[in-house]
């Protein structure tokens, strides 16, 4: 080991040069540029066995390998064949472009009714698609754009599920958003997160099985209008917050926060759904379409065109869902479009400059002449329930804030004030367990106390909220 | 062994091929044609920024990343904040999913590709990732799905190139605003597959991988370690710009090499940076300490990179954004 650490360059090069691969063709005629067809190739290393070699070399300045070491293969016109080995060994065989659905294991599926899982750890050597007719499929529950969600049973052991069936599209394969939902949710295992049982493939469709979740907030809030009670809607932001803070600290954010995509159960539980628009954060430089979020729960930095996502994204919606919770309207419910959205909230957060909102000049659609010049004002003169629940406006305020960097993360939301009266065990819990294990943690009934306890309000706000798209 | 077969295979051992008998080598030969990329309405390959966030390809290029991704300069002040709160705890969730997402000698059972023929298919996806003003993450992404898929099932020589086209446009579905779409990655193929070919690899790639796509990957790194970087005391703005830059561009060319599949993209990414902050004799280089690796393994990682890029040099001039060169008078290119 200790004379390779003081090999010569030059024997070093040599070695390399033996193992040394180049290949040619590559880049040669990817010309990006007519004139530029530059781009030769990428010269292989080829590293030797594993030891200390060149451990204490310094670096070299690169001109130590001379240019007539480097063996370059010449380029070719045609007779490419980069695959050395015999091909005989290897056995294809011709059909018509149907790798997809007809695999030689086409057998298995007739041996047993057993769920064949994407996640099963089954032998890798047949192909599993799974098969829809695992699970029974119940009423339709919904439909979106690329997707529709059937309520389901599993033919296995009889649980509910729900089938989130994906077309699949002739022109452009599996959906974007399916890839990313199915690829996310793989990793996420958290009490606070639906749980992605299965994957099925078949020729049209993708289907992801989910746990059966039987209402989401948005048909909770509107069958209980009027504001919910203050202390489920703490146990609802609480169960949000520590989805949020779970996927915010794997580098994911969700993108797409709003009442119909947070799940409810009959117990009370509250599971962030529908990753679709989530992706992996990825810092810094991509932009995102700043066309994810839906109106009403978009914060005013994307509004304003800023196309730097963070995970202070997420949490402007979680202050609106809290608000609209509290209040029984949503909180911005903007008629028409960007401008109008805007001004519902400068009006009540006041219009920003550069002082309270340091950048917001340079935004793409940020016009002060286009805006009314509002101040700011609390909270509770727009939704005056807040003020009935201790620290529930300073809360609201600390997450509805214009100016991005200054919202609290969902970790530190979690540590507000406004949760000081909840267990401890509470911040306690393991990821997959959910918070009604904890004793004395239940739902209470929404039996309309709320709205006595509240008096007035709130007929009108719900027409609007009815109308939500 | 676990190997894909197309229906009426006479044994165990068939592999992903295209649709096409026996004795056609000839179009075998024909079919597998890397080079002739026909670009066509792709247009030219342009760098310049439309507005960004609308519709198509203005928006993909407003990422802006493709180049060298020499924007670490104007890491914003949302992305530091967010990286204050989190950058600890997705630096630890990545690197704890290194492992799992690390393709283990992909090509020992590959019948038919080889390490040459996976240098070529990425140094191709290399100008084709630019060429889509895509990122470095999707780039990278590709080149791990790849790799992975390799490592589960054997692929006929003659849809190699289909499977890199393929785990690309997965890739790019995977973390991309605006994919490239199906029909202009055919047609960077000459169109010597049909739609329904790349439909359905994509179906058999997804289902191998399990849809487990979510990999660390080397351009996570750089981004992190970067922000570390600039976070520490004394941190020279403009330096751990260039040396990310640099550093992109190495470790671009560490994915077409084989060789480098046996590292871990954080041991890459730190290699990448200590490498680029010596090339560019940098007065502040980033404490290598960061990546949590002993001393020897980054130094073999480096050596090893400062070989690849001694004998890429043009390639990586043409990789690095122009000021970013030019500070390379090593490169011995003229630009």
């Amino acid at each position: 080991m200790c004379d390779m650490i003081d090999s010569q360059s030059a024997e070093k090069i040599s070695r390399m040069k033996k193992l040394r691969r180049t290949l040619s063709e590559s880049f040669g005629r990817i010309a990006l540029k007519k004139e530029d067809s530059s781009f030769d190739e990428i010269c292989v290393t080829k590293m030797s066995t594993r030891n200390c070699q060149g451990m204490d070399s310094v670096i070299k300045p690169l001109d130590t390998i001379p240019e007539d070491k480097k063996v370059r293969v010449q380029r070719t016109q045609s007779s490419f064949d980069p695959f050395e080995k015999p091909t005989n060994q290897v056995k294809r065989v011709h059909s018509e472009n149907n790798a997809c659905i007809n695999f030689k294991t086409s057998s298995a599926g007739k041996e047993s009714p057993k769920v064949r899982r994407h996640s099963s750890p089954s032998s890798p050597t047949s192909p599993k698609f799974g098969k829809a007719d695992s699970y029974e499929k119940l009423e339709k529950l919904g439909e979106g754009s690329y997707a529709t969600v059937y309520k389901g049973k599993s033919k296995v052991n009889g649980k509910l599920v729900a089938l989130k069936v994906i077309r699949l599209q002739e022109e452009e394969g599996t959906p974007f958003t399916a890839i990313r939902e199915a690829s996310l949710l793989k990793g996420l295992k958290h009490a606070n997160i639906v749980l992605l049982h299965d994957i099925i493939h078949t020729k049209e469709t993708l289907t992801l099985v989910f746990e059966y979740v039987h209402t989401d907030l948005c048909q909770y809030m509107d069958k209980h209008p009027g504001g919910l009670h203050p202390e489920n809607v703490k146990l609802f932001l609480f169960q949000l917050l520590r989805g949020l803070s779970y996927i915010h600290q794997r580098y994911i954010l969700h993108r797409d926060l709003k009442p119909q995509n947070l799940l409810i159960s009959d117990t009370g539980e509250l599971k962030l759904a529908d990753f679709g628009l989530a992706r992996a954060k990825s810092v810094p430089s991509h932009t995102y379409s700043n066309e994810v979020v839906t109106l009403w729960y978009r914060p005013p930095d994307v509004l304003l065109g800023s196309t730097e996502y963070s995970t202070c994204l997420d949490m402007w919606g979680v202050g609106c869902i809290f608000v609209e919770m509290i209040q029984g309207v949503a909180a911005f419910p903007g008629m028409k479009d960007i401008q109008d959205q805007l001004e519902r909230i400068f009006l009540v957060l006041g219009t920003p400059n550069e002082d309270t909102w340091p950048g917001v000049h340079s935004l793409p659609h940020f016009k002060p002449e286009r805006f009314t010049q509002y101040g700011p004002k609390n909270l509770r003169q727009a939704w005056n329930k807040l003020s009935c629940v201790n620290h529930a406006e300073d809360l609201a305020s600390k997450l509805l804030q214009c100016f991005p960097k200054n919202r609290l993360s969902a970790q530190a939301a979690l540590s507000h004030e406004y949760f000081s009266d909840l267990p401890p065990r509470l911040w306690e819990l393991t990821d997959m367990s959910s918070i009604f294990t904890v004793p004395n943690v239940r739902l209470q009934p929404e039996t309309g106390e709320s709205m006595r306890a509240f008096g007035k309000n709130n007929s009108y706000g719900k027409g609007v909220s009815n109308s939500k798209h | 062994a676990a190997w894909f077969a197309l229906p009426a295979c006479e044994s165990e051992e068939a592999v992903v091929g295209r649709s096409q008998s026996h004795g056609q080598a000839a179009e075998k030969r024909q079919t597998f044609r890397w080079l002739g990329f026909c670009f066509g309405d792709g247009g030219p390959l342009s760098a310049q920024t439309t507005s960004p966030g609308r519709a198509g390809r203005g928006a993909r290029e407003a990422g802006g990343d493709s180049f060298g991704g020499h924007r670490a300069a104007q890491i914003s002040a949302q992305e530091l904040q967010a990286f204050r709160e989190y950058g600890e705890s997705w630096y630890r969730s990545r690197k704890g999913l290194e492992s799992r997402f690390q393709p283990r000698e992909p090509l020992a059972r590959q019948p038919q590709v080889t390490a040459e023929a996976r240098c070529k298919l990425v140094s191709w996806l290399i100008p084709v990732h630019r060429h889509f003003g895509l990122s470095l993450e999707a780039l990278c992404l590709a080149v791990n799905i790849l790799d992975r898929f390799l490592a589960t099932t054997p692929v006929a020589a003659d849809c190699f190139q289909l499977l890199g086209v393929t785990a690309l446009l997965i890739a790019c579905k995977q973390v991309e605003v605006h994919p490239p779409s199906v029909k202009e990655l055919l047609a960077l193929c000459c169109d010597v597959f049909t739609r329904q070919q790349l439909r359905n690899l994509e179906c058999i790639v997804l289902h191998r991988l399990d849809f487990d796509l979510a990999a660390p990957t080397v351009s996570f790194f750089l981004e992190h370690f970067s922000q570390v970087r600039l976070e520490a005391r004394g941190a020279d703005a403009g330096e751990a710009a260039d040396a990310r830059s640099l550093a992109a561009g190495v470790a671009e060319l560490s994915l077409a090499d084989y060789a480098f599949t046996k590292y871990a993209p954080s041991l890459l990414a730190a290699s990448s940076l200590g490498l680029a902050d010596r090339l560019l004799r940098h007065r502040s280089p980033l404490d290598l300490r960061v990546s949590g690796y002993p001393e020897e393994l980054l130094r073999d990682c480096m050596d090893q990179l400062q070989l690849l890029v001694s004998l890429n040099r043009r390639s990586l001039s043409l990789l690095l954004p122009s000021e970013v060169a030019q500070k390379c008078p090593w490169l011995g290119v003229d630009r």
